[in-house]
């Protein structure tokens, strides 16, 4: 029961690094008022261009910075689009996800052995990915949990305590408050709300691109095809749940970081079969928690008109 | 005195529409100006080009006597113009010094080896007491770290304020300031511009409200469809009579003449302990009683945000309650839908015109038979008959004199304000229901259309029917109910007969100075 | 004709060319990068999906789905409903078709006939493509909550859900994981048994039809067209909109669970849990009812187009090996600039108004 315990926790961090990392940058987008359905595309960009050019450079630095560049790029269509052209936010984002998961396949196919998948695993030693830390080795229980993480992991925890901090005390965030809860406050002195959202974007890109290297680079050394699994989504949904609060949307991750583990650590102890099952955890939890944190407000809501949350 | 705003032959022109046409206007430092105007005569077009927010097609603006092109508000407001909107531009969640520091933030400054080094952090300390001094010189009943949200609506106006007086401009446009206020909030504000004129301010005010026009102004000027139809002083020659004249381009009749028939002996909607609750638990219609008879007509004063809303929301199957009934003709309605509702002779004309009373982008048609849209002239077995609502869409344009533009059936969307809600006149009335629930139906219309809409009350009153009135227009609720309510925090303050209440008197409770003794 | 007219007909055909000229260039750079000649690409997939009777008979067959799917989507879309829920649906109302045609439960010992065996097996699809839409639908209309990531989550769960179905409880007697055959008696037959399409495609355009009379003639109709456009209006003229938004959800996903159905009985004849990947027949209806703009007409149409390009660019992929994820980029890039609106119609106007007297005279004409 410890071991379980423990490797649930342990897991819990590990699977919840990619999710924080998303949601902590979506929060400013998202706070600025753009619906970003993208963060999903932008996890695979990140996940996929990583390896690609780790695979090509056969240098993992080479990858690591391909990966921010196309996921700016990735970003900065959504943002041509969205803030430039004012397409629908939502089109956009749902039909960037679609050509950027068509696009790895179709490069995979033309220049790779296989469809499907693309390892740099001879390039990459995922056990040099983990890193020791030594004062956390030293304390029992912790280090279980928080030491052999990947550097991403620990990276992501001073990214969040720095971008909310960058949220609430510095003018840049509290312009993009201001923008996403009454526009026309912004405007009329001269805030120029479209390049904050561009700047939100941009944000957005990194962590996403850095999300998609923790899954790809430091976690598997691989890409494969469905290694997002809506994972752009389900933080889209914690940062609504934390009602686009950076500390709320993270607590949020974390959960849905958590049932991503539940599920990991449940398929260990039955047959290969039934693990299909299991994977159904994370999309449920978040159905169950939009249901928990809906129904009390809607019980309340005394008005009978359609209302959206 | 010099002059410190001129225009010279300003236009503003959309497509083939023109909302400005050469005006000239020239207003001197250190007066209170008032540009008055009916809705649509172009006074919130010539304002936005002065600040900024929209550019001329032609024309000159000098301030100071300098030529200036404003590309954003933000050029105004470094010119020394500032404006405050009729829509508040705050950010609910901030706090008061923060919405007025918003824009010119203080940073932290540290000393590192001697050196001062500028943090990208903001100040908040510096910032709120910086506020608080402000606040002091102009003498401005606020608390500097409340948040904006908990602001009653006379102190968001405060708020506003500030946010220009710190960016120190001369010259404050102010655009509708007293539609939301109370009497009594209106009288500290014209006590304000007039401290304000004192410190060497330049005011303007934009508004359609005679009265405090002639309250406050120094001199007035008017505008009718896009044009500067006059300067003048004010003094006694410019009555709100003459004024208005100016304004519409004919005499008016300000107040729709009452009919002398008396108001009838039976009970037609009968509302008895009306209760609600919001979605923070907080009541906001506490229980309310009143009946309305036929031929009568009820009105229901307050300032917005007192229940009004809410109660209307009750009455036209919007809202849950929270006990209390609602009877029409001894039928108990409360709980229906607004389908049933208006299957039982109950006709809304919601507050809300766009939101809740018109659809838009759908043709004047379809909108004059929604609500009634499952009746059975223009559904049969759950088919709906073209030819029909068509037909109808005939006669009612003809019978109510409903304006459309060039096309047959337009979109409400081209139609004007003022016939927009005639559409919704058209369709409540011509059901001919035994009650009709209206909220604010003359709200943002022009004077022509608000006439139509008044003389048409007054004759469905005669009919035999009952109305309910809610306005924030206390002339007219007063000028055409027979009996007026006062609503306060949800509850019903005062009752009086409209012909025998003061506007003071109304004032007081509308405010909550003064409140009645309920019955038991 | 009247002039107004004139000039959104002018800016709309503006507004779809430029896409589709956009989106066949990327796609032309992408062809180009894995070495095919993009316009002998084009060609051969347009010749391949029309070019023939065969062909055509087999685009037919690709596009049955899509058009359900289309209409699925479509149909919530005019109330304002972003169903992208639509592959979930068609993945349960597929599971339950087939358990119910592959004879599961005792139902191959009834030797039922055709006539019942089929109606019954896609009423099943109807029925839990429709039980699976409740739950998005729920938490819209009563709940307020977002449909787009509700739904997307439970097509991840659909897809999983069904897989573990499969391999658990109903594996069929194949090596790989799917279920039993369908029974002879419950396939939809083939008009001809070299080509995909299936007496399923009178359904597909019959539910056409009946959505286009829903929409146009009744009171249902009447209110979805205004609860699509200003849901606050709706609610105060009485239309009741969280039963209306819960109801055509479920239609959506009876119509979706009925494509799934479909295509179990004719086509794939078990179910599989890879029958629709790649982007999915949900998410290609989803295409359709943007580039449709819910026009019946247009569904039908564009499901058709779709249906011959996937069959052309199969046949080139066996062909020639071009990767299908060419038309996925394609399809995705078209989406992404037919969401802009290029030319306004009263530019056009502007436009046209400066050309000479004689040019508008001939426009015209």
């Amino acid at each position: 029961m410890y071991d379980f315990i423990v490797s649930l926790l342990y897991y819990t961090v590990q699977m919840s690094t990619p999710l924080l990392l998303c949601c902590i940058g979506g929060v400013f987008v998202q706070k600025a008022g753009t619906m970003n359905f993208a963060l999903e595309a932008g996890i695979n960009v990140g996940a996929f261009s990583s390896i690609v050019f780790t695979v090509i450079s056969g240098s993992i630095f080479a990858g690591i910075c391909s990966s921010f560049i196309w996921c700016l790029v990735l970003n900065a269509v959504f943002g041509l689009f969205v803030i430039k052209l004012k397409a629908n936010a939502t089109i956009v984002g749902l039909s960037l996800n679609m050509i950027i998961s068509a696009i790895p396949p179709f490069l995979l196919s033309v220049f790779f052995p296989s469809r499907g998948f693309l390892s740099a695993l001879d390039i990459i030693d995922l056990a040099s990915m983990k890193v020791d830390v030594p004062i956390l080795r030293s304390i029992p229980f912790i280090s279980d949990i928080f030491n052999n993480q990947t550097r991403l992991t620990y990276l992501t925890f001073f990214i969040i305590i720095f971008l909310t901090f960058v949220f609430y005390k510095t003018k840049f965030g509290v312009y993009i408050q201001v923008t996403g809860e009454n526009k026309g406050a912004a405007e009329a002195v001269g805030i120029n709300t479209n390049f904050l959202k561009w700047v939100a974007l941009a944000i957005s890109a990194c962590t996403c691109a850095m999300a998609g290297m923790n899954l790809s680079v430091e976690l598997t050394g691989m890409f494969n095809l469905n290694i997002a699994s809506a994972r752009g989504l389900i933080c889209l949904s914690a940062i609504n749940c934390g009602k686009k609060r950076p500390i709320q949307a993270c607590l949020f991750g974390l959960l849905f970081g958590f049932s991503n583990a539940l599920q990991v650590c449940l398929s260990k102890y039955v047959d290969v079969n039934t693990t299909e099952l299991f994977k159904v955890i994370p999309y449920i939890t978040i159905i169950i928690v939009f249901l928990i944190t809906e129904i009390p407000v809607s019980m309340k809501n005394t008005m009978r008109i359609f209302r959206e949350a | 005195m010099s002059t410190i705003i001129e225009t010279r032959n300003l236009t503003k022109k959309y497509g083939d529409f023109t909302a400005n046409k050469d005006v000239c206007l020239k207003v001197e430092e250190g007066e209170i100006r008032a540009i008055i105007g009916e809705n649509g005569a172009g006074k919130s077009t010539l304002m936005n080009m002065l600040y900024g927010t929209l550019k001329p097609t032609s024309g000159e603006i000098l301030f100071d006597g300098k030529p200036v092109t404003f590309d954003s508000s933000l050029d105004a407001i470094k010119c020394g113009m500032g404006m405050v909107h009729q829509h508040f531009k705050l950010s609910p969640s901030l706090t008061v010094y923060e919405n007025i520091i918003l824009g010119l933030e203080m940073s932290r400054e540290v000393s590192i080896f001697g050196k001062k080094v500028t943090l990208p952090v903001i100040n908040n300390k510096k910032e709120k007491e910086a506020v608080r001094q402000l606040i002091q010189r102009y003498n401005f009943n606020l608390d500097p770290g409340a948040k904006v949200k908990d602001l009653s609506i006379g102190a968001k106006q405060r708020v506003e304020i500030l946010k220009m007086l710190y960016r120190d401009v001369k010259v404050l446009i102010l655009d509708e300031p007293t539609a939301v206020l109370i009497p009594q909030e209106i009288e500290e504000l014209i006590e304000k511009i007039a401290e304000l004129k004192k410190m060497g301010k330049t005011v303007i005010i934009i508004t359609h409200k005679l009265n405090e026009v002639k309250q406050c102004a120094d001199t007035i000027s008017v505008m009718r469809r896009g044009h500067l139809v006059g300067t003048v002083k004010n003094d006694d020659s410019a009555t709100p009579e003459t004024l208005a004249n100016m304004m519409v381009g004919r005499p008016v009749q300000l107040v729709a003449a009452k009919s002398p028939k008396p108001v009838g002996k039976e009970v037609v909607l009968d509302v008895s302990h009306l209760s609600a609750k919001d979605s923070y638990g907080k009541a906001v219609v506490n229980d309310v009683s009143f009946q309305i008879h036929d031929n009568e007509v009820v009105g229901i004063a307050g300032i917005e945000g007192n229940g009004q809303t809410e109660l209307m929301y009750l009455l036209s199957g919007l809202m849950k309650n929270s006990g209390g009934s609602v009877k029409v003709k001894g039928k108990e309605v409360l709980g229906m839908w607004p389908d049933e509702l208006r299957a039982e002779g109950i006709g809304i004309v919601p507050e809300d015109r766009y939101r809740q009373g018109v659809c838009l982008p759908l043709s004047v048609s379809f909108n004059l038979i929604s609500g009634y849209h499952g009746d059975k002239r223009f559904c049969h077995s759950g088919l709906m008959d073209y030819a029909e609502i068509r037909k109808n869409k005939e006669k009612l344009v003809e019978e109510y004199d409903i304006r459309l533009s060039d096309s047959a059936d337009p979109p409400v969307e081209a139609l004007s304000g003022g016939n927009a809600q005639k559409v919704i006149i058209a369709r409540e009335f011509s059901h001919d229901p035994s009650v009709l629930l209206m909220a604010q139906p003359t709200r943002g219309i022009d004077v022509g259309a608000t006439e139509y809409i008044h003389d048409e009350i007054i004759r469905f009153r005669d009919k035999g029917k009952a109305i309910l009135l809610i306005s924030s227009e206390l002339t007219e609720v007063k000028g055409l109910t027979d009996r007026l309510l006062v609503m306060y925090e949800g509850e019903i303050v005062g009752e009086f007969v409209s012909d025998e209440v003061s506007f003071e008197e109304l004032g007081l409770y509308m405010s909550g100075a003064k409140r009645m003794k309920k019955d038991a | 004709m009247d002039s107004k007219k004139k000039y959104e007909n002018i800016s709309s055909t503006i507004n779809v060319v430029i896409p589709l000229f956009l989106a066949f260039l990327v796609g032309a750079f992408f062809a180009l990068m894995a070495g095919y000649n993009p316009l002998d690409v084009y060609f051969q997939i347009f010749a391949e999906g029309f070019g023939s009777f065969g062909g055509i008979m087999q685009s037919l067959g690709f596009a049955t789905p899509l058009i359900m799917t289309g209409v699925a989507t479509a149909f919530a879309f005019k109330s304002g409903i972003w169903n992208i829920g639509v592959e979930g649906q068609l993945y349960i109302g597929a599971m339950a078709t087939a358990l119910i045609g592959g004879g599961y439960f005792g139902i191959a010992e009834l030797n039922l006939p055709s006539y019942v065996i089929i109606p019954l097996a896609l009423l099943c699809g109807v029925f839990f493509g429709s039980l699976y839409a409740c739950i998005p639908a729920a938490m819209k209309a009563y709940l307020g909550i977002n449909e787009v990531v509700t739904t997307i989550m439970l097509n991840y769960a659909a897809t999983y859900f069904t897989t573990y179905l499969v391999k658990c409880h109903f594996q069929g007697s194949a090596t790989y994981d799917s279920t039993e055959m369908i029974m002879s008696s419950a396939v939809i037959q083939k008009f001809n048994p070299s080509y995909r399409v299936t007496w399923a495609i009178f359904l597909a355009i019959a539910i056409i039809v009946i959505i286009w009379f829903i929409q146009s003639k009744t009171k249902f109709g009447y209110e979805i067209n205004a609860i699509g456009r200003q849901l606050e209006f709706s609610e105060a003229a009485g239309m009741r909109v969280k039963k209306k938004i819960f109801i055509m959800f479920l239609i959506s996903g009876a119509i979706a669970g009925l494509a799934g159905g479909t295509e179990m009985l004719g086509v794939n004849k078990q179910f599989t849990p890879e029958f629709s990947t790649n982007p999915g027949l949900g998410w290609q209806g989803y295409y359709i009812c943007v580039l449709s703009r819910q026009n019946p007409i247009a569904i039908l149409i564009i499901a058709i187009v779709f249906g011959a390009f996937r069959y052309g660019s199969i046949a080139l992929q066996s062909k020639i090996g071009l990767p299908l994820d060419l038309l996925n980029i394609i399809q995705g890039v078209l989406i992404l600039f037919f969401s802009i609106q290029y030319l306004s119609p009263a530019f056009v106007k502007k436009v046209a108004q400066r050309g000479s007297a004689d040019a508008v005279q001939t426009v015209e004409a």
